[in-house]
């Protein structure tokens, strides 16, 4: 027995308090202390210390013949025989991978946490493209790999641990509700349980994957026992603040009403009887607002009520109002609609414990984020049990298992796209001179429960009732969780067991009350969302030095896959009771929808991985898939991929300068199936008419011959480092090409099917990514580090079916189409009719018809762009100066096109700033009259304003309200110090940072009315390209705290 | 492992094979809903007996496809999948086959008189033949074959047989003789319709003589809503009191009705704030509508009827009333041998006493100076454009036939004061059927709301 004491320092010789010391081969081990010092006892003879520190490579130092020891680690990220997760969770070292992959720490990923851990990506990444949903906290992101590579799902496929899980997007309408956002799938991970994220990025990565990989793989590894310091107590609290990023700018000048004219008289409720002036209409061409006096829902009564209890004010025997309203002041109210919201909380609480020593290693962890929106009454909650540990039961068998059990919820998710149920549709169609506090107390006084109280009346709710009545509440529950066992065979072979789950229950509420104006008596809906899913597998590997050259690994593997569904939806579409929800309550027949889906998959594949002088490594993968969703002549496919890296540097002299340059190359085939009962056509059922049951014919032809779909792949790289790998680039450049694509074909309706299902197309993704990583400056006290990465994709339409050109993907307003020969994601709409001719003076110019003054629309569809970037760019930049550090990080994304829908409606209804100019004198619109000889005389006739901003913008002619989806965020600022030793030395504390975290602080982007990185829905149906009645977008701000004990 | 594959893949929540009934609810009812539904709004704004105060659009001829194209080619899957059943071994029923002929020719004469060439002879293919783009056919073919349609009915539902069971019929209940008498007053309203080119008299004459036609209200083809759910209510009663509310009576229907000092005009409608009978020009825009709103308060139509009620307001394909004035305009030109006159006072009390006007109140309107029979063509079609109130397209069809009663543009039409004729195809057929579409347009001479169709331009009268 021997005492050895020693230091560990970074790579820049700075002190690593916390760093782990286990002597290998027995369960004792420290830790250092705030100066990076620490004392063991060894064995007398030659051991060895295992010495290990987050976000750094393991090093092992033999201890024979020392007392002291100096033990410098280098950060995993930097240095060459990196090691990251790949494919089934195989670790491997970076330099020997033939593709192109990219790790997010977890660390990377708490410093500014977000509750969906996918927008943590967002920018990070080349090749990534992140866009956050419109539904605030909680709400679904898109990510999506290298391009589209599909026609219609593009989600990459998540496997925490090992084991795939779902990130299907909950989002649903019917039975006269609106979509709500219960986000994706993927958003039940919680970040403070993530080790590492993955990202594999083409096929030659994925190709393992099988029939889920097309679209890349995020691999998520969740912490373990291992890497804990100290007695393994961790604590953080993240605490965020929200405020608006956008908003729609309204203006403040004129008034609801029409021509000028307004007066409240009973809101719109009773057209005949109103006694008010254009009270009815929901749109502001009203009076300019100079404080004059009009008669207002808020305006007082001679019978005490106000002017809007138009149940209660007293009534003539004609039904006319007895009472008189009191004329007060017509003002704006500037702000009135931001008021309404209110700065969104965040605030989450992990406690993790964890120990771990040569034997195994255990993780505990708990965390609780809650979350209340800037919608009042809108929340989010989570809670994330976590538990994972593995044991060495013998020298030759170890058993490992984790399980993450979510519990989340909210009592409101707010509505989405267009419809009386969103509050963004409401304030597009408003009065600016309405105060938001009067319609705060928004029940008629003695009718609460039965008639709420509004401004309007016959078209819309009052917001702070929509908000706080019509509730769209769910909980869900899941659990991730696996077991395995990992047994050494011999000193060759490795054996290894695995299963593991996903399963989610979810339920979603909707209430609405009497009065709402869809729903006068009120209605109770509910959504059961069943998910469950089963993976088993095993994998061989055989691994041998074939001799001093050449090292051979071998693996053969299977996969059982089993996935269950359901979603069943009542609804209860009035009440007996006013406020009573529950179904027993239905004041008529319940509707309903019920689907249940099984699929099962089995997989087998192979792999090989050759290295030569560990300088030249060949992969090759083969899997085959049988799945129950295609029919049996074509269940089986088989696809192979082939991978190659040479390190140069190795291989060759190369000038000082160059400290490691790597060129890699693979070739990779994935095929994909579809979803259950795709082959044979149904009826589908109906709402019974007058007690008769109906159905409805297939209004999809499916296909009982279906191919599984194929994509093959092509990728080149090189990984080139510079001056010590102070400089790091590395180019990824690729080509997938997929075919025989799954697809529901839209057809003309005239041949009896809306669409069909069928292998058609070939869609042809190119692309490039750089990522440039530099340290500028390294000095004892003060670091920078920089990093920036470029991705450019280009996805093209090379083929359809038959002799068809042009597919409609999607549409919301807007139809996105793919045509042969041009870029994936055009889109489509109307415009007004232009001068061709271009040699005329006027050319581009509107064609204006000579009776009304206005542009003439046309009906035939035209181009309006593509909502895919030109290009994205992230720019990351870390300062570390003694123990305070600072990361700002840019995200900029170049061109694509996206329509608005808000503005389209603003303009329509006079509601936004650009509607105002022309009010008093008209508005004489810029362009031609026909003359009908090829001729065109400026147009000269003045319309008035609400009528040219009416028809410029109508909601039919997207063309108007397209904008450049440009824009460049700063994603993320963080500032963060490291508490030094000697305030915590007399604490039990071992570790404490704080940091100010930032998000989404600032966009710079040509439209002022909405945030361009938007989504929208249509059903379950994420629509790119489409800005539908957005909630404003948010920054977040606030502080992150880490305590370790 | 694959052996429980096809199992796995089995549908479990959806059925491959249905029976006759659940497709026939499904027609019956959807058919006639969105018939009286259209007729309802869009029917009444066209032949001006209704105009809208707010979202005025319609009224100013600013038309697109107006939803009926994907609406008809949508059911009529269903009504084709009735007819295959209705004629297979094991199912067959003459009944069912003659509901189906009747119902597709129902829709294929609809689509041909909105779009004027239609997708026909290759249409709902895709199933048996593959055609996903079916070319579009002339109106004249069309005609042809919707009229053999209706004579094919004709002869199935004289076999007279039972629907054993629940036909899911919401119009007659599977009653062979009612349909047979709908099937034939549909072929009266399209052989009228088509006079202006073909010589139809002695088709007409047969059927008349036939009598195998609706003669009574009894036999009108209606649908009653149960108001159990949304679904089987009234549509308007369903909505926003503001969508209600965008609907006046027209300054045209209002002097028609005023005329004829007609009891249906406080039936349809509601006096005004100030008790007065005002009506509101058709085609106004946006701010003159609601300028016009303000100032002269048009009446709104009847709140408790259209609106309050999910069960009083019913759906209809065709009514007696029709098939009277049908026959009173066919008496007129001589197609057939009979009094118009009769026919025209017989069409009126039809009209009158489904709307629920006593017997001696009928009298009394017959006997007024202004409505009794004239023999022009003039008073028998503006008394048939009242009785087609709420019944689709049908007052637009006639008016388009015989421009009569003369119908004029409102003062903010965007369509250069002309009277639309037609609507246009569906953006969908630019993508979807881009060649059968454009060759369409070269042979109706343009997709624009002002070109005329085949049985239009005829030279008969």
């Amino acid at each position: 027995q021997q005492n050895i004491t020693g230091t560990v320092l970074d790579e820049n010789n700075i002190p690593l308090p916390g760093a782990t010391i286990v002597v290998k081969g027995s369960s004792s081990g420290t830790s250092t202390d705030f100066d990076g010092n620490f004392t063991i006892e060894v064995p007398a003879n030659d051991a060895v210390l295992l010495v290990s520190y987050v976000g750094y490579t393991d090093q092992e130092v033999p201890t024979a013949g020392k007392s002291n020891i100096q033990v410098v680690l280098q950060p995993a990220s930097q240095e060459l025989d990196e090691v990251v997760v790949t494919a089934l969770g195989i670790k491997r070292e970076t330099k020997k991978l033939g593709y192109a992959i990219q790790e997010v720490s977890g660390d990377e990923i708490t410093q500014a946490k977000e509750v969906n851990v996918v927008n943590s990506l967002a920018g990070k990444m080349a090749g990534v493209q992140v866009t956050g949903g419109n539904s605030g906290i909680g709400g679904t992101s898109n990510i999506i790999i290298r391009g589209e590579s599909s026609f219609t799902n593009n989600s990459p496929l998540f496997v925490v641990d090992g084991i795939p899980i779902n990130n299907d997007v909950s989002s649903n309408s019917g039975d006269g509700n609106m979509e709500v956002d219960f986000g994706n799938g993927a958003m039940d991970i919680n970040p403070d349980d993530v080790e590492s994220m993955t990202v594999l990025k083409g096929p030659s990565a994925t190709a393992l994957y099988g029939s889920r990989g097309g679209n890349g793989v995020i691999l998520i590894t969740t912490k373990s026992g291992t890497k804990s310091r100290g007695i393994g107590v961790s604590v953080t609290n993240n605490t965020t603040f929200e405020t608006i990023l956008t908003m729609p700018k309204y203006q403040d000048v004129y008034g609801q009403g029409s021509n000028g004219q307004f007066a409240f008289g009973d809101g719109g409720q009773n057209r005949s009887l109103t006694g008010g002036v254009n009270d009815h209409v929901d749109e502001s061409w009203g009076p300019a607002m100079n404080g004059q006096l009009i008669p207002q829902h808020d305006s007082p009564t001679t019978s005490g009520f106000r002017a809007g209890d138009v149940n209660l004010r007293p009534r003539n025997a004609d039904g006319t109002f007895a009472d008189e309203i009191i004329a007060t002041p017509f003002s704006p109210q500037p702000g009135n609609i931001e008021d309404f919201f209110r700065t969104g909380f965040t605030m989450s609480n992990n406690v993790a414990l964890s120990g771990g020593n040569e034997d195994g290693n255990f993780r505990v962890s708990f965390t609780d984020l809650q979350s209340e929106s800037i919608v009042p009454n809108s929340n989010f909650k989570r809670r994330t049990y976590a538990i994972n540990g593995s044991y060495n039961l013998t020298d030759w068998l170890k058993v490992s298992g984790s399980m993450n059990y979510v519990n989340s919820g909210s009592r409101n998710r707010p509505n989405n796209s267009y419809g009386t149920e969103n509050i963004m549709y409401l304030w597009i169609w408003f009065g600016r001179h309405i105060d938001m506090n009067s319609l705060k107390d928004y029940w008629q006084p003695g009718l609460e429960g039965i008639q709420q109280f509004n401004y309007n009346y016959n078209y819309h709710d009052n917001p702070y009732f929509t908000v706080h009545e019509n509730t769209n509440g769910f909980n869900k529950d899941r659990l991730i969780g696996n077991m395995r066992a990992d047994m050494k065979l011999g000193d060759k072979f490795n054996l290894m067991v695995r299963t593991g789950l996903d399963y989610s229950n979810e339920i979603d509420k909707r209430k609405r009350a009497y009065s709402t104006q869809r729903f006068p008596n009120g209605q109770y809906r509910e959504d059961y969302i069943y998910g469950f899913e089963q993976n088993t597998d095993f994998l061989l590997s055989y691994n041998t030095d074939i001799n001093e050259d050449l090292e051979l690994g071998a693996s053969v593997g299977a996969n059982h896959r089993s996935n269950k569904n359901s979603y069943q939806r009542i609804s209860a579409n009035s009440l007996s009771v006013p406020g009573v929800y529950n179904f027993d309550n239905a004041a008529e027949p319940l509707s309903s929808t019920d689907w249940d889906s099984k699929k099962k998959v089995n997989s087998v594949y192979a792999f090989a991985n050759l290295a030569y002088k560990n300088m030249l490594f060949l992969d090759l993968t083969a899997r085959n898939d049988w799945s129950s969703t295609l029919p049996k002549e074509n269940w089986s496919y088989f696809y192979p991929s082939v991978n190659a890296s040479a390190i140069l540097s190795d291989m060759f002299e190369m000038p000082e300068a160059i400290s490691f340059a790597k060129l890699r190359a693979g070739w990779a085939s994935v095929g994909n199936d579809t979803d259950p009962y795709r082959l044979a056509p149904t009826y589908g059922f109906g709402t019974p008419f007058n007690g008769n049951s109906r159905v409805y014919s297939p209004s999809e032809l499916p296909n009982e011959n279906l191919k599984p779909e194929l994509t093959d792949s092509f990728e080149i790289g090189a990984d080139l480092r510079f001056f010590q790998s102070r400089l790091n680039l590395d180019i990824a450049v690729y080509k997938a090409r997929t075919k025989n694509q799954l697809i529901s074909l839209p057809v003309s309706t005239t041949s009896g099917f809306s669409s069909r299902f069928v292998n058609a197309g070939e869609l042809e993704n190119k692309g490039l990514e750089i990522t440039l990583g530099a340290k500028p400056v390294v000095t004892d006290n003060f670091m920078w580090q920089t990093n920036i990465n470029f991705t450019m994709n280009r996805g093209k339409v090379n083929e359809l079916i038959d002799d068809l050109d042009f597919y409609r993907t999607a549409s919301n307003y807007l139809i996105v189409g793919a045509e042969i020969g041009e870029r994936i994601g055009s889109v489509y709409g109307t415009g007004f009719e232009k001068v061709d001719d271009k040699n005329s003076p006027y050319h581009g110019q509107w064609i204006i018809d000579e009776n009304s003054g206005l542009p003439i629309r046309s009906s035939e569809l035209r181009n309006l762009g593509n909502y895919n970037p030109d290009f994205m760019l992230g720019f990351q930049n870390n300062f570390k100066y003694k123990n305070f550090d600072l990361s700002v990080l840019f995200d900029w994304r170049q061109g694509g096109v996206f329509h608005s829908r808000t503005v389209a409606i603003g303009g329509t209804t006079g509601m936004l700033d650009f509607t105002v100019p022309g009010r008093e004198s008209g508005i004489v619109a810029e362009g031609v009259i026909d003359n009908g000889d090829g001729t065109y005389t400026p147009n000269t006739q003045n319309v008035a304003a609400s009528n040219y901003y009416s028809h410029v913008y109508k909601r039919s002619n997207e063309e108007s309200s397209m904008f450049d989806a440009t824009y460049v965020k700063l994603r993320e600022i963080r500032l963060g110090y490291n508490f030094p030793r000697k305030i915590l030395e007399k604490t039990p504390i071992q570790a404490a940072s704080i940091a100010l975290v930032g998000r989404n602080l600032a966009l710079w982007t040509e439209n002022p009315h909405v945030d361009p990185e938007t989504i929208s829905f249509s059903g379950a149906t994420i629509v790119p390209g489409v800005e539908d009645m957005a909630l404003p977008s948010t920054r977040s701000f606030g502080l992150n705290l880490n305590v370790q004990f | 492992c694959t052996d429980d594959f096809e199992a796995t893949n089995m549908n479990p929540n959806r059925p491959e094979n249905v029976s006759a009934n659940l497709l026939t609810a499904t027609v019956t009812s959807e058919i006639t809903r969105r018939l009286t539904d259209d007729g309802y709004d869009d029917g009444n704004t066209i032949t001006q007996l209704m105009a809208k105060n707010n979202f005025p659009g319609f009224g100013q001829f600013e038309w697109d496809d107006e939803g009926m194209w994907s609406f008809y080619y949508n059911i009529l899957p269903e009504v084709n999948d009735i007819l295959e059943i209705s004629r297979t071994e094991g199912s067959q029923n003459s009944t069912y086959e003659g509901i189906a002929l009747t119902m597709r020719a129902l829709c294929f004469a609809n689509l041909t008189d909105m779009y004027i060439n239609v997708p026909y002879s290759e249409a709902l293919l895709g199933k048996t033949e593959g055609i996903f783009k079916p070319k579009y056919d002339n109106q004249e073919d069309i005609y042809n074959g919707v009229l053999q349609d209706l004579a094919d009915a004709d002869a199935a539902f004289a076999k007279n047989e039972a629907i054993p069971g629940n036909s899911g019929d919401v119009i007659h209940n599977g009653d062979p003789l009612k349909w047979r008498r709908l099937a034939n007053s549909l072929r009266l309203r399209y052989l009228m319709r088509i006079s202006k080119r073909r010589d139809v008299s002695s088709e007409m004459q047969a059927i008349v003589s036939g009598g195998n036609y609706i003669m009574d209200n009894a036999d009108n083809a209606i649908l009653q809503f149960s108001g159990t759910t949304n679904t089987d209510s009234w549509p308007e009663s369903t909505g926003r009191i503001g969508g209600f509310d965008e609907k006046s009576l027209c300054t045209t229907g209002l002097e028609y009705l005023t005329r004829f000092n007609d009891p249906r005009l406080d039936i349809w409608f509601d006096r005004n704030t100030d008790g007065n009978w005002v009506g509101i020009p058709i085609g106004l825009n946006q701010d003159n509508a609601r300028a016009y709103d303000d100032e002269f308060s048009p009446c709104r139509l009847d709140v408790n009827l259209f609106y309050f009620s999910r069960t009083d307001a019913e759906a209809f394909i065709i009514k007696n009333s029709e098939v009277q004035f049908i026959l009173a305009e066919a008496a007129q030109r001589g197609f057939i041998s009979g009094d118009a006159e009769t026919y025209y006072n017989a069409g009126i009390e039809a009209s009158l006493g489904y709307w629920g006007v006593a017997a001696e109140d009928i009298t009394t309107y017959l006997a007024q100076e202004a409505v009794a029979y004239d023999g022009t063509l003039e008073l028998l079609l503006t008394q048939k454009t009242l009785a087609l109130w709420n019944v689709d397209f049908q007052g637009w069809f006639n008016y388009r036939r015989t421009g009569l009663p003369a119908l004029e543009a409102g003062p903010d039409n965007l369509n250069q004061d002309r009277y639309p004729v037609r609507f246009l195809y569906p953006e969908s057929e630019q993508n979807d059927n881009k060649e059968n579409y454009e060759a369409a347009i070269q042979a109706i001479g343009g997709n624009d709301i002002n070109i005329k169709g085949w049985w239009e331009t005829g030279d008969r009268y």
